[in-house]
């Protein structure tokens, strides 16, 4: 648990497992998670923009979900992105809408990190 | 962080009624190689099982935020195990290497598969070993065409037992037999006669064995090539697998190297959404940045923690995606999963 937020933190979520990961089978750590995580937020908010909202990491161990109008949750892991992303923006978030990805080919390269 | 091969596996017996699951798990449990193991069974039912460590678990569920079945946390499941390991430990009950668990014949076995792979407590003591399905030769076939939930059991099996095959004849057992290489080409399919059966292979060798998951997935990406090979469909984009009117299998051959990190993206979203109907999804990951193959492996909303392995196992090295589904187009699948893949563009054409 956070001391500071009182948020409960679980075991590395699948997704966290990055491909060195995978050879070890253990969770990235320090600077490793950090970056990671900042590459999934960014990579994730190109397609949360087609619903309005934004994701943020927080603490290195959550994310926040924003809609366009100030509304705002907290969750632990990318499936949680998409609850919270669907109860916002009160769509269904389907990686096979049409729509969604006619969205994604319009959007511009992505900036390297 | 424990050690993933030092966890106890897991093997859950799942089957339709009167499919044959306790004879099997009696004649499993004689086997001298497993006389180490504890067994958890839903119900006693009316075949008395002979073993020194055996716990009868009672059902309850609490269903968690998502609303959907699969993701359930069967909190006398949990219950159950945390006990007998704790009696483990204290050295109250015999230091047993696996557990069987016993669902019963009506069970959707994804929520025990739920509890085991997301909760906190369980996974640092467990972990999942295989999930075994028996088919009844003389029923199966009527009861697949009749009962979803004898489909899914065949649907999540990574070992599929035909029982009572001696009740029947051979030419009767042949359609039963195509009928599930069809509906999991990738499960290993075997017979067992008044459950005479290589408990060796059903319940030591499994995926997550360092000893034997290149195998494992190599026998998978076998299943998928000779399937490919007859029908001449896996390459080309057709559904070559219906079971019903909309029960489907095929394989996505991906030659792109896998962004992990968009992948993660797209099959979170992608379960999220259509969790209901993907009834399994595994593979083998080119991933890109790495030169050894990642195994992905998944039940409905769950995912297993993936797998490295230390080899391509047969050299090629293109991605593969089995998916077993209700009602989704390949065709859909396959394009959403090459549109996620560039989210991130793509680094050599950049």
């Amino acid at each position: 648990m956070c001391a500071f937020c009182a948020l409960m933190t679980g075991t590395t979520h699948w997704t966290e497992a990055g491909s060195d990961v995978a050879r070890t089978g253990e969770s990235p750590v320090g600077r490793d998670r950090f970056l990671g995580r900042i590459h999934r937020t960014k990579l994730v908010n190109r397609v949360l923009s087609h619903y309005g909202c934004s994701v943020s990491d927080w603490a290195n161990s959550s994310y926040i979900v924003r809609g366009q109008r100030g509304q705002a949750t907290i969750v632990a892991n990318l499936p949680q992105v998409w609850m919270a992303a669907e109860q916002i923006a009160k769509k269904v978030a389907d990686p096979l809408d049409p729509a969604l990805l006619a969205a994604m080919r319009q959007l511009p390269a992505p900036a390297r990190d | 962080m424990v050690a993933y091969n030092t966890l106890v596996p897991v093997f859950v017996l799942t089957g339709f009624l009167g499919s044959g699951k306790t004879t099997l798990l009696n004649r499993l449990l004689h086997h001298p190689s497993l006389v180490d193991a504890a067994v958890l069974i839903n119900e006693f039912g009316e075949v008395g099982i002979d073993h020194q460590l055996v716990e009868r678990i009672d059902e309850t569920t609490v269903l968690l935020d998502s609303g959907c079945l699969c993701c359930t946390i069967r909190g006398d499941l949990k219950a159950s195990m945390l006990e007998l390991h704790g009696k483990r430990a204290r050295g109250l009950v015999p230091r047993y290497q696996r557990m069987i668990i016993e669902t019963t014949g009506l069970a959707d076995p994804s929520p025990i598969l739920y509890t085991l792979l997301a909760d906190q407590t369980l996974r640092h003591h467990y972990r999942l070993g295989s999930l075994i399905t028996t088919v009844d030769a003389v029923n199966g076939l009527g009861q697949l065409e009749r009962e979803e939930e004898s489909v899914k059991q065949v649907a999540v099996a990574d070992r599929i037992v035909l029982t009572k095959t001696d009740l029947v004849t051979e030419d009767a057992v042949e359609p039963l037999r195509e009928r599930l290489a069809h509906l999991n080409p990738s499960a290993w399919l075997t017979r067992a006669v008044n459950g005479d059966i290589d408990a060796e292979i059903l319940l030591q060798a499994d995926l997550y064995d360092p000893a034997t998951k290149g195998a494992e997935v190599l026998r998978w990406i076998e299943a998928e090539a000779l399937r490919s090979d007859e029908t001449g469909a896996a390459e080309h984009g057709h559904d070559t697998n219906r079971h019903g009117p909309d029960i489907h299998t095929f394989c996505i051959v991906h030659e792109e190297p896998i962004d992990w990190t968009a992948f993660g993206i797209w099959l979170t979203m992608l379960l999220h959404s259509h969790g209901e109907e993907v009834l399994r999804v595994k593979g083998i990951l080119n991933v890109r940045g790495i030169e050894t193959p990642v195994v992905i492996n998944g039940v409905q909303h769950i995912i297993h923690p993936p797998m490295h392995l230390e080899a391509w196992p047969n050299g090629d090295r293109r991605s593969r995606i089995v998916f077993i589904v209700r009602g989704i187009p390949r065709a859909r699948i396959v394009e959403s999963l090459v549109e996620f893949n560039c989210l991130g563009g793509v680094p050599d054409a950049a």
